[in-house]
């Protein structure tokens, strides 16, 4: 059991998302870079699938009731801890390294080092919310999943689901050796500025002349970007007459060209269907550099074929495999 | 590479790594006859009903289209497996007919005009009508939920009286209530959740139209008729 003391709008509750209910209006929700929130359930030995809290551009604090082993990943946030009850001295807690967080400590994420990056917190066993259509993540515009459908506030309090033995085992180690740490973590990766995408399924319905702007063109990520949508800057504006098409279901990932030209990446809560054309779908190798990029990055598009797109899923699956060999062992 | 072949009733793009678009109508055009959305709605629920067996992850209705979205694989594996089961989906729709599956038919009751349906009279105006017209043009259809889309349990209606139809707002209002009905060019719908919108508030209801506790959890589906009717207040 913890309780949050300070937390910002946008941090909520996410796992690996919401599928099978597009139908429904429900969009994907799930951890905006699925990379790092794997990453830290990985270090702390939880299965990929766990909830953990997704720290948005702003500090966050938390106070912990028991023993838990934690770890942190994707934007570093200078995290520190104490260690346990009345305890002062700030241990510093590194990023991809599963951390001993005893009971009564405080566990604070100070400021982002990236501005507009975020950070991922996993907590042996997952965070314990209850499964709502399938999946543990916050449907912010739904208002439902997560902790009460809602971002995550001071004073909220959640609780984990049982720790595995192994985890118990390596808390029991770290607690009998006086370590505050494992030995060894995971790597963050670096977010590329250059996303593979394919051609979008509209792409036909625009002129030769601006699809081709599309990708030669450096974008610049608006700061009115969210879960929702990367809206894209251009340096020129190409307005064009687009045709008003009809609905059709959308997928996080496909970058819509509105009429005013300046295009926009679906994000993992963008709503279900659309009517805009797509110039392009972001693969989904790629996509997860769109939650660690700083806004106002300037950013480009490489189109690439299908099996270029399923090879890069292939061998971002074989990573995780690696990662996994090396875990158990 | 083979790219899937296109169906006479269907053409196929690929959307992503996993997911294809199948248009029945170019994307640019009016809207899909009644029995063939009607067609596209029921075949979009016999794939629901076997998506085990065709390994679809999400089957989306659209306005004369349909997502398909398959479970994820890696590897070029994943090409042929979609070619595979598009032509097994192919049967599937031979086999699927255009009358109404479940023929289920919602009433909607509506508290008209007020200060929960502020747009009524400046509707009413833009189309030359009095509010009680606009009410008995609003009630006198059944209408078809093309599809679901825009927020949870959102449906796109078709089958409005083309005397009240009414081009979307400039300006987009900042926070439509929740349960406003509400009408946006061709189409009629209700806002499960408040939120800007840029359609024509004439009324609001007090049913749910969202219960994410509740199975199915959209109270309207793609395909089901809907009436709405003159709530007594």
């Amino acid at each position: 059991m913890f309780e949050i003391l300070r937390s910002s709008p946008l941090t909520s509750i996410q796992d690996q998302g919401r599928s099978s209910y597009r139908h429904m209006g429900v969009c994907l929700a799930g951890a905006l870079d699925p990379m790092a929130s794997q990453q830290a359930n990985l270090a702390v030995g939880n299965a990929a699938s766990a909830a953990v809290i997704e720290v948005t551009f702003e500090a966050l604090q938390l106070h912990s009731l028991v023993d838990t082993l934690i770890a942190i990943s994707g934007n570093d946030f200078s995290a520190s801890m104490t260690a346990g009850k009345d305890q002062i001295a700030q241990i510093p807690v590194y990023p991809g390294f599963a951390h001993l967080l005893k009971a009564g400590s405080t566990l604070v994420l100070e400021r982002p080092s990236t501005a507009g990056g975020r950070a991922y917190i996993a907590f042996a066993g997952g965070i314990d919310v209850p499964i709502v259509m399938g999946s543990r993540s916050t449907d912010i515009n739904g208002g439902f999943g997560g902790h009460k459908g809602q971002s995550l506030s001071a004073g909220s309090k959640l609780s984990t689901l049982q720790p595995s033995t192994r985890q118990l085992t390596l808390m029991e180690s770290l607690q009998d050796s006086g370590q505050h740490r494992s030995k060894t973590g995971i790597r963050s990766i670096q977010a590329s500025r250059t996303l593979r995408a394919l051609d979008g399924a509209e792409a036909e319905l625009i002129s030769p002349t601006i699809r081709q702007r599309f990708w030669q063109e450096h974008w610049r990520i608006d700061p009115s970007s969210n879960r929702m949508g990367f809206r894209l800057k251009g340096k020129a504006s190409t307005l064009a007459p687009y045709p008003s098409l009809l609905s059709s279901g959308v997928l996080p990932g496909d970058v819509q060209l509105p009429s005013d030209g300046q295009p926009i990446i679906l994000g993992n809560d963008a709503q279900t269907t659309g009517g805009y054309a797509r110039v392009a779908h972001v693969i989904e190798a790629d996509r997860w550099q769109l939650a660690q990029l700083p806004p106002n990055s300037l950013i480009r598009f490489t189109r690439v074929s299908l099996e270029e797109a399923l090879a890069a899923k292939e061998q971002l699956a074989q990573y995780w495999q690696r990662l996994a060999l090396w875990q158990t062992q | 590479m083979k790219r899937p072949l296109n169906h006479p009733d269907y053409r196929i793009t690929q959307l992503s790594e996993d997911s294809c678009l199948l248009r029945f109508t170019p994307a640019e055009e009016q809207l899909p006859s009644a029995e063939l959305q009607q067609r596209i709605c029921n075949f979009a629920l016999r794939l629901q009903e076997n998506s085990r067996e065709l390994q679809l992850l999400e089957v989306v209705p659209g306005v004369g289209n349909l997502l398909l979205q398959f479970l994820p694989l890696c590897s070029l594996d994943a090409i042929q497996r979609q070619q595979g089961m598009l032509k097994k989906i192919e049967g599937h729709w031979a086999q699927t007919e255009d009358a109404p599956i479940s023929g289920k038919t919602i009433d909607i009751p509506v508290h008209y005009g007020g200060e929960l349906g502020a747009d009524l009279e400046a509707l009413a105006r833009t189309c030359a009508l009095s509010p009680d017209e606009v009410i008995h043009l609003h009630t006198a259809p059944i209408y078809s939920v093309y599809c679901i889309g825009f927020q949870p349990g959102f449906a796109y209606m078709g089958g409005l009286d083309a005397r009240i139809h009414c081009p979307r707002k400039h300006t987009p209002s900042t926070k439509v209530p929740a349960g406003a009905v509400a009408i946006g060019g061709a189409q009629t719908g209700i806002y499960p959740f408040a939120s800007p919108g840029g359609w024509h508030v004439i009324g609001h209801t007090d049913i749910e139209l969202f219960n994410p506790q509740k199975s199915p959890a959209s109270t309207l589906q793609a395909g089901d008729k809907v009436r709405f009717v003159k709530a007594l207040s």
